[in-house]
């Protein structure tokens, strides 16, 4: 397995699992709902540079007559209006910010309009969030076996069986 | 450098759909509204009470404790596989279907 699709599945695992945390700000409080989500914009960022050359060819591909997405309409298409309801995310948690701006010595008026937004937003990017992972289930699952499997047979030599038994001839 | 303007763009990109909501926002007058009082609006949970330092009460110092934080992150990985399953379930119809039109030639 190549290093990157290494890099990607663990950097997408913990993106995820800090997006479940993040997302209920009601439990660890206000202050770590906010910095968590700043940390992760920061991975959301490497995981577009992660995947780049793929952004780049669709992109071409959607411009260029004669070539195909191959299904890949309905990804890209997802993905920018994730991106849009990402920045929807950040900017109107921002805007209602309690310890961040604060912290940087700006300061909103209370919006209502801005929660709904974050609210609305942050829902959305819920719903996205399944359809995403539900469109790269594929590559996760075969990822995630290759990267676990290797792992286990680093720890448990070849010549020995699963249950314990020494396989050698 | 190759890297580093990649990040430029998606900076760039960002603060463009940013700026655009920003002003959408703004232009639909809904982000000059002030909440009367700070207690008008309260999110779920949310108390409203300001604090000695002028921040809203929301949140602060959590609720439910631990066991609060493994329900909400259940809850949400929940909400995310049920719909990744739905949508699984759905393509794999809507692929069948395709299908049997195929075999009926419709």
């Amino acid at each position: 397995m190549s290093k990157t699709n290494r890099t990607k599945l663990l950097l997408d695992m913990i993106t995820f699992i800090a997006f479940l945390v993040a997302m209920d700000p009601r439990s660890l409080g206000i202050a770590v709902h906010e910095w968590l989500t700043i940390a992760l914009a920061g991975t959301v960022v490497v995981h577009l540079l992660l995947n780049w050359n793929w952004i780049v060819e669709v992109t071409m591909r959607l411009f260029a007559k004669g070539k195909g997405l191959n299904g890949a309409r309905v990804n890209y298409i997802l993905n920018w209006a994730m991106f849009f309801d990402g920045v929807l995310i950040m900017l109107s948690g921002l805007m209602i910010s309690q310890a961040v701006m604060p912290i940087l010595g700006l300061s909103f008026p209370e919006s209502f309009s801005w929660r709904s937004f974050h609210s609305l937003s942050t829902n959305l990017f819920m719903l996205g969030l399944g359809l995403h992972v539900a469109l790269h289930l594929n590559w996760i699952v075969s990822t995630a076996k290759r990267l676990f499997t290797r792992k286990i047979k680093q720890v448990i030599p070849a010549n020995i069986s699963m249950d314990g038994k020494d396989v050698r001839a | 450098m190759k890297i580093l303007f990649r990040i430029l763009v998606i900076l760039v990109v960002t603060s463009l759909v940013g700026g655009a909501m920003y002003a959408l926002v703004n232009v639909a007058g809904g982000g000059q509204r002030r909440v009367e009082g700070g207690n008008s609006f309260r999110p779920e949970g949310g108390n409203g009470i300001r604090t000695d330092d002028g921040r809203r009460g929301d949140h602060e110092g959590g609720r439910g404790g631990m066991f609060g934080f493994g329900f909400g992150l259940l809850k949400n990985l929940v909400v995310i596989s049920v719909i990744a399953v739905i949508y699984l379930n759905a393509t794999k119809w809507t692929g069948k279907a395709k299908d049997v039109n195929k075999q009926l030639g419709t």
